[in-house]
């Protein structure tokens, strides 16, 4: 491999995204003990929530390769990047690669929708999400089947997502979780360099993120 | 003696209910065993609300609420005929299929609350809220196994 190690994930990416994987394990066993357990479910489900938002303000407002306009590409350059899966060539991205990047979208949209839609829902016993009172039980029932089905289709999208890393491990010589570990990437060529922002608005972000959780969940 | 007299009323309801309403009408099996979910929900939901902290916990509200639940839960089998199985309801196709393993689960939710209002007589809050989760389970287990998804 390559000589260049360029810095792509910034800190706040890679404890979004490992924190990320602890709450939805976390999420997914505790919604399948069930019971009294579902409070703690609660509890995950809105450090999803919080999660995701910080997430898709870093997009915006987040360093280089952490930009939503950085790493979302058209379908030329996805059906380049598919043409090229099969090969043993490293794909050598910096950021996200275009197939990459549609997928941090899929995850986020099934997670907001996760989340979402958790907030309504009911178990049939006694745990309710925290604006089941404004829908009532039909509506509740409703958008708890959408939880569900909308599970499997995470675990689908994380499913694919965790396959590919294994494929560009295996097939590719990239080592794609070691990146998301320390945040460098080995590349056999250099990159444009990760363009940094001010610590302050991880901080700011983080917040706003924590505050509109806690308005929304006491509505 | 309590106990007994409990388990005592829940077969007589399961042989009353046998011989008495020999035929029930699929939709009225239906209502009636809505009706008797809905009134187990009616007592556990306090429960579990005592149980996750929501409200102060209260032994002899619990124990009340045990005691409901451990009189209803025999009740709720008859509500499930067999030939109530076209009826329209919640119910999996899965349910008719498998009645045995439905009646055991049915078996075992009594089994269950039985031995909750009995735990509950002793207002020792740590066991109650443990034999609760267990309770618990065997109603989950069900849904998730018997119970459309809405």
């Amino acid at each position: 491999m390559g000589q260049h190690h360029v810095h792509v994930w910034d800190v706040p990416v890679r404890l979004f995204h490992w924190l990320l994987v602890m709450a939805v394990v976390f999420s997914w066993w505790s919604a399948e003990e069930g019971g009294v357990m579902l409070k703690y479910h609660m509890w995950s489900g809105y450090a999803i929530f919080g999660l995701v938002l910080f997430r898709v303000g870093w997009g915006f407002a987040g360093s280089s390769y952490a930009r939503f306009a950085s790493f979302v590409h058209g379908p030329r350059r996805v059906l380049a990047t598919l043409g090229e899966l099969f090969s043993a060539r490293p794909l050598a991205w910096a950021g996200h690669n275009p197939l990459g990047g549609w997928m941090v979208l899929a995850l986020l949209v099934s997670l907001a929708v996760q989340v979402a839609t958790g907030l309504f829902a009911n178990d049939d016993l006694f745990n309710e999400g925290p604006l089941y009172a404004h829908v009532g039980k039909d509506t509740s029932d409703w958008l708890t089947g959408v939880h569900h089905v909308n599970f499997t289709v995470l675990m689908v999208l994380a499913g694919v997502h965790v396959l590919a890393i294994v494929w560009h491990r295996l097939r590719k010589g990239e080592h794609l979780v070691r990146a998301m570990f320390t945040g460098r990437k080995q590349l056999p060529e250099a990159a444009e360099p990760l363009a940094r922002v001010g610590a302050w608005r991880v901080f700011v972000l983080a917040a706003v993120s924590a505050a509109i959780v806690a308005v929304i969940v006491n509505l | 003696m309590k106990r007994a007299l409990i388990t005592l009323l829940g077969a007589g309801a399961l042989v009353g209910g046998v011989a008495v309403v020999a035929d029930p009408k699929p939709d009225d099996a239906v209502e009636y065993r809505q009706g008797i979910m809905m009134a187990l929900g009616w007592n556990v939901g306090p429960m579990g609300a005592m149980v996750k902290g929501d409200v102060p916990f209260d032994a002899g509200q619990f124990a009340f609420h045990a005691g409901r639940v451990a009189v209803l839960a025999p009740m709720a089998l008859e509500g499930f005929p067999k030939s109530s199985a076209a009826a329209e309801s919640h119910a999996l196709p899965a349910l008719w299929e498998n009645y045995a393993d439905f009646e055991d689960r049915m078996k075992k939710l009594e089994a269950s609350s039985a031995k909750l209002a009995e735990v509950a007589k002793s207002g020792d809050e740590g066991a109650m809220k443990s034999q609760f989760g267990e309770t618990v389970k065997v109603c989950k287990g069900c849904h998730d196994e018997y119970q459309e998804e809405h």
